[in-house]
């Protein structure tokens, strides 16, 4: 079985199987990262979020991203003259 | 790697103790992964809070190219599957596309046989304010709601496919009052997914209840 053989499935491992892998330790092992990651807010960094233009960044709210949707409306504007 | 943050506890993590689990409160944050068979549950399970058995099997485990084809039926296979494997981990099942939308009723009768026949903790319905009535009626019946809105991969077609939400006014505000409203409604917590970082920072500071970002 592809699980036992992968060194997944870890309840019992029959005599015929021999483990070619262990990725159930690598599992646990990346789950352990990601978890401590996640513990001490190393995880998820600006790099991993969606971000929003440069202008509205700070604090977006409903009532600023109307003032900033104005804002670059008006932008736009002074570009065409 | 750090193993001061190892905080292997025995206690069974419920859903109050998730409920008050607010950052901004000094709490540490949640941590959450997917797993749809009771194998990866038990690699999982002493390391997480909170084991997520997402729709998300119907892309990752049967192939199909969205959330849609998946049945009540296939999330209690793995949902089961996923609570025999974990004995600390809070585990939450996703009700899948079509089997909550029609009505509070229909929601009610769907997540009570999830409830009943995996063992889990809780569901996790999609949808904004449009979902506080049914969030609702199940709260005050005894079956603990997560909520999630931003990206709803359910409701992707009628998004215009899978993006990040809240980049425009409108948008933000049906976030903002959809949050406070599934907060009211009784949601335990709220997932943000796909939901861009200011707005979802903004949410998660103003609500009670945490957030569980994914891509937020």
């Amino acid at each position: 079985m592809t699980d036992d053989m992968l060194g997944l499935f870890q309840d019992f491992t029959p005599k015929f199987v021999k483990q070619f892998a262990q990725l159930g330790k690598q599992v646990t092992q990346a789950a352990q990262d990601y978890a401590d990651a996640v513990r001490t807010h190393a995880f998820p960094s600006a790099e991993h979020c969606f971000g929003v233009k440069p202008l509205a960044v700070t604090a977006i709210t409903p009532a600023n991203a109307l003032e900033n949707q104005a804002a670059e409306k008006k932008k736009a504007a002074n570009r065409k003259k | 790697m750090s193993t001061t943050l190892n905080t292997v506890k025995s206690e069974k993590i419920n859903v109050p103790s998730i409920r008050s689990r607010k950052a901004k409160m000094g709490a540490q944050p949640i941590v959450c992964l997917t797993a749809y068979t009771k194998p990866m549950a038990q690699l999982l399970d002493p390391i997480v809070d909170l084991i997520l058995v997402g729709d998300s099997v119907g892309m990752v485990i049967y192939g199909f190219d969205s959330t849609l084809p998946v049945t009540l039926d296939m999330m209690i296979d793995h949902g089961a599957a996923v609570v025999r494997g974990a004995k600390r981990a809070l585990v939450v099942v996703d009700m899948p596309f079509g089997t909550y939308q029609l009505s509070p009723q229909q929601a009610y009768t769907n997540a009570a046989r999830i409830m009943a026949e995996t063992g889990c903790a809780a569901v996790k319905i999609e949808g904004g304010m449009e979902m506080a009535d049914t969030v609702s009626f199940l709260a005050r019946r005894g079956i603990p709601v997560m909520a999630h809105i931003g990206l709803m991969p359910q409701s992707a077609a009628a998004a215009g496919g899978y993006r990040a939400h809240g980049r425009d006014a409108a948008e933000a505000d049906y976030l903002v009052k959809s949050a406070r409203k599934l907060q009211e409604a009784g949601a335990f917590s709220i997932v943000l997914e796909g939901t861009v970082e200011p707005l979802a920072a903004r949410i998660t500071s103003e609500l009670e209840i945490p957030t569980i970002g994914i891509g937020a």
